[in-house]
């Protein structure tokens, strides 16, 4: 459950973190970014004390299981070896580009990320530059993930509905979930939380951004 | 006899639209619209800063002229960033250096008054490489109006800036950056450089 609702909160900010952004909403733009960067915390956490299928541990396997993946000779619930790499790759990515968007500032210097006095003028302009071309990056992440969704479906298989009510259709024989403890989840929320406190405070010894 | 009563007249028009910029913005952009439909002053009264109506009325330019005004807008428009970013941090920062504020509001209030003259018609995408929308010269009146907010409150802030209030700067800094922001929104295209 946890899993996803972050996946579908953090889908639906990146659509109106691109939406506002281009409609001069800069301060919605970056809030959004600051609500992604807790989800991207909890869901790291998560994935250490979270639920089976959320961990980290169980679902990142090596070169060898993606291998015998894609030869048909894998069974379980949650991601695939494939699709943990596409996970993480969309992690990383998320994670960088919410890193730029802390640093950055906008052309005219009216908003800045709440990071953006640790780093000079230049290198603000330039985290906003490299900012707009990673989104193309995360772009093409999407795309993959959703042509493997269509492919599957194409398959016979239909991954959607379980990603949106938990519920999937498994192999007899396969070794059941096993859930997470709320209050782990309450607590990696938490810090979440505290750690964007942090930085929308302007980090280490607390500056003072203003959000515009 | 005549001409001299011309000038004249010309001159107290020019102190007037100067001495607008600091009451409301709106009224003195209004206030300039009926002046500069008389016939002789225009180009004068744009060429000495005087206001933004009177600019975009100027009959258009072309060639090595339309690029120089295009490139001095843009160096302009570079250097009022570059000083408002650096006002920014400094009011941002714990401990905000006055004399950088100062001189970066000088700047901006420079450039802001400058202006005026860099939007003749002509000078807009058709010309070569800009930002500025064609809607500039489409909507001059109200083009003018936000020209003039922004004159306004670049000299309200280099004024604050004099006297070091950093309170006063913050306040300041907002209403600028949302005269920046006013005209940004509407009459600039996104540009690559």
């Amino acid at each position: 459950m946890p899993v996803r609702l972050v996946h579908w909160l953090i889908a639906g900010l990146i659509a109106f973190s691109w939406w506002s952004v281009h409609h001069h909403h800069t301060a919605w733009h970056i809030w959004s970014g600051c609500a992604i960067l807790t989800l991207l915390i909890f869901r790291l956490l998560w994935g250490f004390v979270g639920s089976s299928t959320a961990r980290w541990s169980s679902f990142v396997r090596g070169p060898a299981s993606v291998i015998a993946h894609l030869r048909g000779r894998w069974n379980g619930i949650g991601h695939t070896p494939l699709g943990a790499l596409s996970v993480v790759a969309i992690f990383i990515a998320l994670a960088v580009q919410v890193g730029l968007g802390l640093i950055a500032e906008d052309e005219d210097g009216i908003y800045t990320g709440p990071l953006s006095g640790l780093v000079s003028i230049d290198t603000s302009d330039k985290a906003r530059d490299i900012h707009e071309l990673w989104f193309n990056v995360i772009l093409g992440l999407i795309v993959l993930h959703i042509a493997a969704i269509l492919y599957y479906r194409l398959r016979g298989r239909k991954l959607t509905k379980p990603m949106i009510t938990g519920r999937a259709v498994i192999e007899p024989g396969t070794p059941p979930m096993r859930r997470g403890k709320w209050w782990a989840a309450l607590i990696c929320l938490a810090i979440g939380i505290g750690i964007t406190r942090w930085v929308i405070a302007g980090a280490p010894p607390f500056s003072h951004w203003r959000p515009s | 006899m005549r001409s001299k009563f011309l000038a004249a007249t010309a001159a107290c028009m020019l102190v007037a639209g100067c001495g607008g910029y600091k009451s409301g913005q709106a009224n003195s952009s209004q206030g300039n619209i009926s002046k500069d439909s008389r016939p002789p002053a225009t180009a004068n009264d744009a060429a000495n800063g005087g206001n933004a109506m009177v600019m975009l009325a100027v009959p258009s330019v072309s060639g090595t002229q339309a690029a120089a005004i295009m490139k001095e807008r843009h160096d302009g428009m570079e250097e009022m960033g570059k000083a408002f970013k650096t006002l920014h941090r400094d009011l941002d920062s714990d401990d905000p250096n006055v004399g950088e504020i100062r001189s970066a509001a000088a700047t901006i209030n420079k450039n802001a008054k400058a202006a005026s003259n860099w939007f003749p018609a002509g000078t807009g995408p058709e010309a070569g490489k800009t930002g500025a929308k064609p809607e500039i010269w489409q909507n001059p009146q109200d083009f003018a109006a936000k020209l003039a907010g922004l004159q306004h409150y670049a000299q309200q802030f280099y004024l604050s800036a004099l006297t070091g209030d950093v309170d006063a700067l913050k306040a300041n800094e907002d209403t600028l950056g949302g005269a920046c922001k006013a005209c940004h929104d509407k009459y600039r295209a996104e540009m690559k450089h």
